[in-house]
């Protein structure tokens, strides 16, 4: 079916690799190293972002839309990785 | 039913779903962001405490779950689309897996419950439990209510003269759907890999 052959199919395919090498990343036994937890949240808002764009459509979205959306995600995902930076600073 | 393919057709500018819900999602976005970063703020306080509670957390668990809801949002994705291509039958067939992928997300979140509290953990086992319990309960609401709406969205469907207002249904319902997916990648990302 034309359907199932579209740009989606393949997005949720990566999603899949994604999420399968965060969990191989995050699951090492030790606690996560600053590097490794960095990696994680980077993969995460890039997955969200191919959710927002491809599965929500946001790419067709007024422009006012895709700037809230990407800010946010920019600002949470950098807001997480400078406090975890600093974590690992003071310990 | 070409009223349906112009209310949602792709062009620039296209809300995806009823501009007026944008504002609830964006709300939401905002709200869930801010918990996001006060998360990782205290967890930077207490980085000990923190990663000593990774090992209580069922990565397995939030693995299918989250594997569960990326293929629930490929499925709500699809039926926007066989919906935008004039084939509700067959958007209609695309609702109901993604229906039943956030239903069995509900059940593996009473199992992932179950095993803390078996294990004694509740909100007030540490802080990294409260947050847990608080953050993930307040997105289970938001998958129920996700399945409540789309449940609507996809009977709508069914009926022998979809209008346009059903096709707008069905985006808005997809909107909040992938919202709670994208929530979730974050959640899964902080609770059970970084802890």
């Amino acid at each position: 079916m034309v359907l199932f052959r579209r740009r989606i199919t393949v997005i949720m395919a990566l999603l899949f690799m994604a999420t399968l090498i965060s969990c191989w990343l995050g699951n090492d036994g030790a606690a996560a190293s600053s590097r490794t937890a960095a990696v994680i949240i980077v993969i995460a808002a890039i997955k969200m972002r191919f959710v927002m764009c491809d599965f929500m459509e946001i790419k067709y979205a007024p422009l006012l839309l895709k700037f809230f959306c990407d800010a946010w995600i920019a600002t949470v995902a950098a807001a997480i990785l400078i406090l975890q930076w600093q974590a690992r600073i003071v310990s | 039913m070409t009223e349906c393919l112009a209310a949602t057709r792709h062009e620039a500018g296209h809300w995806p779903g009823e501009p007026a819900l944008w504002s609830l999602i964006c709300a939401d976005m905002a709200l869930f962001g801010f918990m996001f970063v006060v998360y990782a703020h205290d967890r930077a306080q207490n980085l000990t405490l923190f990663e000593a509670a990774r090992p209580a957390m069922n990565q397995a668990l939030g693995l299918a779950a989250t594997l569960l809801l990326l293929a629930s949002s490929w499925f709500i994705a699809s039926a926007v689309q066989a919906a935008r291509l004039d084939r509700p039958r067959i958007a209609r067939f695309c609702v109901l897996p993604g229906l039943l992928c956030a239903v069995a997300f509900c059940v593996l979140k009473y199992f992932d419950y179950a095993e803390k509290f078996q294990a004694g953990i509740t909100p007030n086992t540490n802080l990294f439990f409260t947050y847990y319990f608080a953050l993930t309960g307040i997105h289970l609401v938001h998958v129920l209510a996700a399945i409540g709406v789309m449940s609507w969205a996809g009977l709508r469907l069914g009926r022998p003269a979809t209008r346009t207002a059903d096709f707008v249904l069905l985006e808005s319902a997809a909107s909040f759907w992938h919202l709670v997916d994208i929530l979730w990648i974050m959640l899964f990302a902080l609770l059970y890999l970084i802890g």
